[in-house]
């Protein structure tokens, strides 16, 4: 490569002594030319000795990690999809058991819901029945109230009629239809 | 110190008397006499009764008659016919109170035909 470059610069300077004319008549000085050349040469030079390598080993990395990424970004969406038809067996399975626990549920709730409407009904017949036994002895208490009362009351008047009313003619007619019953 | 005479044996003595006609009085001051001298003054009441119950065995019945108004003779024959002495001795009480009826008693006879007992059963019968 260094030959090459001597070479282009040897033939550049035959050249340029050749055509120093033509360039002066168009207005370019060669030896600025071929000084910006050969700094431009030094500077590729340069760029591909110190720059390019760790540029394109970063590029290659950068790459690298690029693909790496991708690959990960596969495999997560792998991993997703995976986890998505996880989820949705899971939420199937919830679901499932969702149903079977709320079906139960309903069920409990509705033998409960039995049970409680049977033991409120028996509550309720109970105290039916037991008003009634209450009221059967209430009237049975008043009734016998009202036959002690009117016992008392007829056996009062009955004192208070015949002891200013009975005559001895009525008593001995009393008399004798008890001598009459004792026989 | 005499020995105790029951009460029964003076019954029947006085009783055996009363049958034969002795005098009534006579009789009962004996027994009122023995029964002072033997202090058994307290068996006076039960020893009536004893004395009527054997004049019920010699045939005269002593009767007690309650009634609210004086009892007519008819009356007092339907008794002794009820009772079926051969000889009654009825002794009349009248006590207003028992409103009307008659109650009759005997040593061996109860009958309570009484306007105030049939009142008292009434009343009994209450619950």
């Amino acid at each position: 490569m260094k030959d090459s470059a001597l070479l282009f610069f040897a033939n550049a300077s035959e050249a340029a002594t050749k055509d120093s004319d033509m360039f002066a008549s168009i207005g370019i000085d060669w030896k600025v030319l071929l000084l910006n050349i050969v700094a431009f040469l030094i500077l590729l030079w340069l760029l591909k000795r110190f720059v390019y390598p760790p540029l394109v080993k970063m590029l290659d990395a950068r790459e690298k990690d690029i693909e790496s990424a991708r690959q990960a970004a596969m495999e997560s969406e792998k991993h997703a999809e995976t986890a998505k038809a996880e989820i949705d067996k899971l939420l199937k399975e919830a679901r499932g058991e969702a149903a079977d626990i709320v079906a139960t549920a309903k069920a409990e709730a509705t033998d409960a819901l039995e049970k409680a409407t049977e033991k409120s009904k028996a509550q309720a017949d109970h105290m039916v029945a037991q008003a009634h036994d209450t009221i059967e002895k209430e009237v049975l208490a008043a009734r016998k109230t009202l036959h002690n009362e009117t016992i008392d009351l007829v056996a009062l008047a009955t004192e208070k009629v015949v002891g200013a009313s009975l005559t001895a003619k009525l008593d001995t007619a009393v008399v004798v239809e008890a001598l009459k019953e004792a026989k | 110190m005499a020995q105790k005479i029951s009460r029964r044996k003076i019954a029947n003595y006085i009783a055996d008397g009363i049958v034969r006609g002795d005098e009534i009085s006579t009789l009962l001051n004996q027994a009122a006499a023995y029964l002072i001298e033997s202090r058994r003054t307290r068996e006076a009441d039960l020893l009536v009764r004893t004395i009527e119950d054997a004049l019920e065995v010699r045939g005269t019945t002593i009767a007690t008659a309650v009634s609210a108004h004086a009892l007519s003779g008819d009356l007092k024959q339907a008794i002794a016919r009820l009772i079926g002495a051969k000889r009654l001795e009825l002794r009349e009480v009248v006590d207003p109170l028992v409103l009307g009826g008659v109650s009759v008693k005997t040593p061996s006879l109860q009958l309570d035909a009484t306007i105030k007992h049939k009142l008292t059963v009434l009343r009994e019968a209450k619950q």
